[in-house]
């Protein structure tokens, strides 16, 4: 006998803006490692974060058109770790004061997610490594990136999937976001679980580095015929955070990265509390009232 | 440099055209050839800049005209100037240069001063006496064998020796106020963003101020004029309520002031001759028309260990950006990248700074708890209350900017508890980000000067220059030097 399972959803989208989310570096693609970056990108003592008041604009709009409530007051925090791609030593993002809660969003055939929080953050760079040196290309650091947690409502791999579609196109359409039309543009996280009856310990997996609907049905379906597996053998399923090998066709546990550090999460003392003025609010309502009604769900393309 | 050498009689000859910028420059730099080698105020002072750029404001009919015209303008080694070093006077950051420059100092360049040299001051302004910096303490114009406080020692000391009649730093706990009480000079901490940050190499963000210390409170008046507003660069910069300066001949006397003397801050552990030196300038300021009124702000005993702990928290999170993969000195480690993060930031910062990030991190650690920063924060509260109390029916606070005088060298240097009571009566007003200004108001028996501490509501730096510059025009405490 299967218990029922639950999976939620947290998705990164980058906004489509014109610069980084705190520094005026330009977001085009460069092809050069490194350039176009700005004081703030690199860490450079005495330089100050400058929100991004289009990154904010889009993400009110992301927030309206998702139906989620806007926060009249939203905090940006500094998340903690030691790592050559996190140039000032903290990812800023928005934790327990984030943009906008709630909202939901309908799907499939009469399904419906709803949705916990939806936040602004800033991209880390990227690392490679060669047999020798440990290379650093923060092009990507302060990319703007929208948070969106899900509540923990889809009951299967194929639900979670149709859900992320419908995230994606809802984003599409609300022109916040151009994630899913090119790599790289879309992280999603799940989490699955689906406890044994009088299960005592927490036995949620978490699958991290999912990059597309398609990938984040198949590893939740691997993930859920090993935990199938595991509990006919009458063995329990550990709470672990997993990775997926689409080659191989299966998750692991995550070994090639080390667990995260403590965030040792504190309020950036350089940002002024975020509110939302009127006429932001205004502007975003009038662009999402000025678009053509939504296409039929049997028209959407996959 | 003459006894009239300040800043505002230097501007005001500069824009009458009876002397040039390069002039003035000229005779700065003759009292460093002659008086930092012992003093040690100035790091790697390169005179061909300091000349360019004093020629460049003669040469410059705006710059020539403006508020500062002329005025050789020391700066805070944490204070970014475009092409020059910063080092915050760690080896963390031996052989950096900034590639912009702080908003402070191009106002302040913008507004005719010109930009001489960055002075010594504790690592990362972590210190209470300039011995924490890696390039060595810098001694007390008033007794060389004794420090001239900290975290700004070196701006301090340049002023109070005569070096430079205007230097600019950063405040975070009294890293202004008390090396100014300690040599002899006066020290401004504005209101918390009144001033941009900007270009300073951030420590503790939410307690960080930009001010500057000069011989007079009407120079800083000036100065402050000169480079208050908003920034855009800075988000927690703030428009400005309006120039100060032009308001100081308004005030004659001091009647109808309420003078605030919290009982917490004047009495328990002050050294007697600070404490006799204080009440005689408390006295001055009655007999000047001002009204005596007692004051109490409970939660302030709180403040010390509560701005200590915010402020670790917050360098904790602003120094882990000194990792060696970007700039500054790396030390080179094999094996994995955060070896070499290790080795770097091992070597890199002294004693003292280590110290502090250990504490914060310690504090901010989820296994900590909430129990440390939370409580911070809560101190931190209650002394806005207490003091928006107090401000209600005093217009400002009076207390000494130090609990004791200059200290011999090396005498508190291995204990960090005896170092930090130092700031003891400055962190209240950094704590509660407002503005606040320390005078010198005689000295002790050997010679060493005392300060008084003036202490405004937020925004209100208008009251308290006028204050400290009708004081000043009726004693000459600031006009005292060194003995040559």
């Amino acid at each position: 006998m299967n218990a029922p399972t639950s999976i939620g959803l947290t998705v990164h989208v980058q906004l489509a803006t014109r610069s980084k989310l705190f520094s005026p570096a330009p977001t085009t693609d460069c092809v050069a490692a490194n350039s176009g970056l700005c004081a703030f990108d690199l860490g450079l003592p005495g330089a100050l974060p400058r929100l991004n008041g289009h990154a904010v604009a889009l993400a009110v709009r992301a927030a309206l058109a998702l139906g989620c409530e806007l926060q009249p007051q939203s905090r940006f925090v500094r998340r903690h770790d030691s790592r050559p791609d996190l140039p000032k030593g903290y990812l800023l993002t928005q934790h327990g004061e984030p943009l906008a809660r709630g909202g939901s969003i309908p799907f499939g055939d009469g399904h419906r997610c709803r949705l916990q929080r939806l936040y602004l953050e800033e991209d880390r760079g990227t690392l490679h490594t060669t047999p020798t040196a440990t290379l650093v290309d923060l092009n990507r650091a302060g990319m703007p990136l929208l948070g969106i947690v899900s509540e923990p409502d889809l009951p299967g791999p194929a639900q979670a999937s149709a859900f992320l579609r419908e995230l994606l196109i809802n984003l599409r359409a609300a022109a916040v976001s151009a994630a899913g039309d090119f790599a790289g543009g879309l992280r999603c996280a799940a989490t699955i679980s689906s406890p044994a009856p009088g299960a005592a310990a927490d036995q949620t997996v978490q699958l991290l580095h999912l990059s597309s609907p398609a990938m984040l049905q198949q590893a939740l379906e691997h993930e859920q015929s090993r935990q199938h597996a595991l509990r006919a053998a009458g063995v329990e399923v550990a709470a672990e955070t997993r990775v997926y090998d689409s080659i191989a066709g299966e998750t692991r546990p995550r070994r090639d990265c080390p667990a995260p550090a403590d965030p040792r999460y504190l309020p950036d003392p350089e940002l002024p509390p975020l509110r939302i003025d009127d006429h932001m609010l205004a502007a975003a309502r009038e662009w999402l009232a000025s678009q053509p009604p939504r296409r039929g769900a049997d028209e959407r393309e996959g | 440099m003459s006894q009239a050498d300040d800043a505002l009689t230097i501007a005001a000859s500069v824009r009458a055209g009876t002397e040039l910028a390069a002039a003035v420059l000229a005779r700065s730099l003759q009292r460093i050839r002659s008086l930092d080698r012992s003093l040690r105020c100035f790091l790697d002072l390169d005179e061909g800049s300091a000349r360019a750029r004093a020629e460049a404001v003669d040469r410059d009919p705006d710059r020539r005209g403006g508020p500062l015209a002329g005025v050789p303008v020391a700066w805070q080694d944490n204070l970014a100037v475009a092409t020059e070093r910063l080092s915050a006077a760690s080896r963390v950051l031996e052989g950096y240069r900034s590639p912009f420059s702080a908003t402070v100092l191009t106002r302040t360049a913008a507004a005719g001063g010109v930009l001489l040299g960055r002075t010594n001051m504790d690592e990362f302004g972590m210190g209470s006496s300039t011995e924490t910096s890696a390039h060595g303490p810098t001694h007390n114009p008033f007794a060389h064998d004794r420090v001239p406080g900290g975290g700004n020692g070196g701006g301090a000391a340049a002023v109070a020796a005569d070096l430079c009649p205007l230097a600019v730093g950063c405040d975070t706990g009294g890293s202004l106020r008390q090396p100014a009480a300690l040599c002899g000079v006066t020290g401004l901490k504005p209101t918390y963003g009144r001033v941009s940050r900007h270009g300073l190499v951030a420590v503790a963000s939410s307690l960080d101020c930009v001010g500057a210390i000069a011989r007079r409170a009407a120079d800083l008046a000036t100065w402050l004029d000169a480079v208050a507003g908003v920034d855009p660069a800075d988000p927690t910069s703030r428009p400005s309520p309006g120039p100060v300066a032009p308001t100081l001949p308004q005030r004659h006397d001091l009647r109808g002031l309420r003078l605030g003397l919290p009982w917490q801050l004047n009495g328990p552990g002050l050294d007697d001759e600070v404490a006799a030196g204080t009440q005689r300038a408390i006295d001055h300021l009655r007999d000047l028309g001002a009204t005596l009124r007692g004051a109490s702000l409970p939660s302030v005993v709180h403040a010390l260990p509560a701005c200590y702990l915010l402020a670790a928290a917050e360098a904790a999170s602003n120094l882990a950006r000194y990792d060696g993969v970007r700039f500054g000195r790396r030390r080179e480690a094999l094996g994995r990248p955060d070896a070499m993060t290790s080795e770097t930031r091992g070597q890199g910062f002294g004693d003292a700074v280590q110290l502090r990030l250990l504490l914060g991190a310690f504090a901010t650690a989820t296994s900590s708890g909430d129990d440390w920063y939370r409580g911070a924060e809560n101190a931190h509260h209650s002394l806005r209350a207490d003091l928006r109390r107090t401000f209600a029916d005093c217009d400002l606070l009076a207390c000494p900017a130090s609990p004791i005088p200059a200290f011999p060298l090396g005498s508190r240097r291995d204990d960090p508890l005896a170092m930090f009571v130092c700031d003891a009566l400055t962190v209240p007003a950094s704590l509660a980000g407002l503005p606040a200004i320390s005078l010198p108001c005689g000295a002790t028996a050997g010679g060493l000067p005392i300060g008084l501490q003036l202490i405004a509501p937020a925004d209100r730096e208008d009251l308290l220059l006028q204050v400290a510059h009708v004081f000043q025009q009726h004693s000459d405490h600031h006009l005292q030097r060194p003995l040559p």
